[in-house]
């Protein structure tokens, strides 16, 4: 059960991130830096409960999903504060159900720490041996999922920047 | 650069298919600093633009 959830919030964060590419690619707004590295957040966010999916349930992969949830809900707070500020430009990206990308990313990292929270809280059962676990079909899908999204990431990133920085 | 970050985080996912925690660990570790270290890059940048 509490493995399927793990699977569950990888699969919703890749979905995310699908929605990302759609608006990217499909409707054609262009990430800036900032949204890339909520992204990246996002994929750090999958991997390390994928660990749990994988390998067997950890705190300690627990604790690695948190921080990443700090790294980009950290970012993301950012970027609405940029936007927030009176002298920066106005958010050039279409809102989403009323709200910006980068405020519904706040709210996604937000709810996954909430999510981990409870989920640390209702599974509280002695520490399992480390080994490999089995996937099954729908683990394999979500890994395939997430696994595509950063894969799809080098290349939009290598096309829209290069290899040096991304310009602002 | 940005691209590295995101071939970190793809070996990171993939040393995942085959049971590599430690390689795990270690890219996404990597991942996190060096994204850390992006965000202070590009919020300088910003600093220029307000200041």
């Amino acid at each position: 059960m509490e493995r399927s959830l793990n699977t569950l919030l990888v699969f919703i964060l890749s979905c995310v991130l699908l929605g990302a590419l759609w608006m990217q690619f499909i409707v054609g707004e262009k990430p800036c830096p900032l949204c890339y590295l909520q992204r990246l957040g996002m994929m750090g966010l999958g991997c390390s409960l994928l660990l749990n999916v994988r390998l067997g349930i950890r705190k300690a992969h627990y604790g690695m999903a948190l921080l990443w949830c700090f790294f980009g809900g950290f970012i993301a707070l950012r970027h609405i504060a940029l936007h927030v500020c009176p002298e920066f430009p106005a958010s050039p990206w279409k809102p989403v159900l009323g709200l910006n990308l980068y405020t519904w990313s706040f709210i996604v990292f937000s709810l996954s720490v909430l999510y981990i929270g409870l989920l640390l809280i209702s599974f509280d059962k002695p520490v399992e041996k480390l080994h490999l676990k089995k996937f099954f079909w729908w683990e394999i899908v979500v890994f395939s999922l997430l696994l595509f999204v950063a894969f799809v990431n080098i290349l939009a990133t290598l096309n829209q920047c290069g290899l040096g920085p991304c310009a602002d | 650069m940005m691209a590295g970050l995101f071939l970190l985080m793809t070996a990171s996912i993939g040393s995942l298919f085959f049971g590599r925690r430690g390689w795990v660990f270690w890219l996404l570790a990597a991942a996190f600093v060096l994204g850390f270290a992006l965000l202070w890059y590009h919020a300088t940048d910003y600093l220029k633009i307000i200041w």
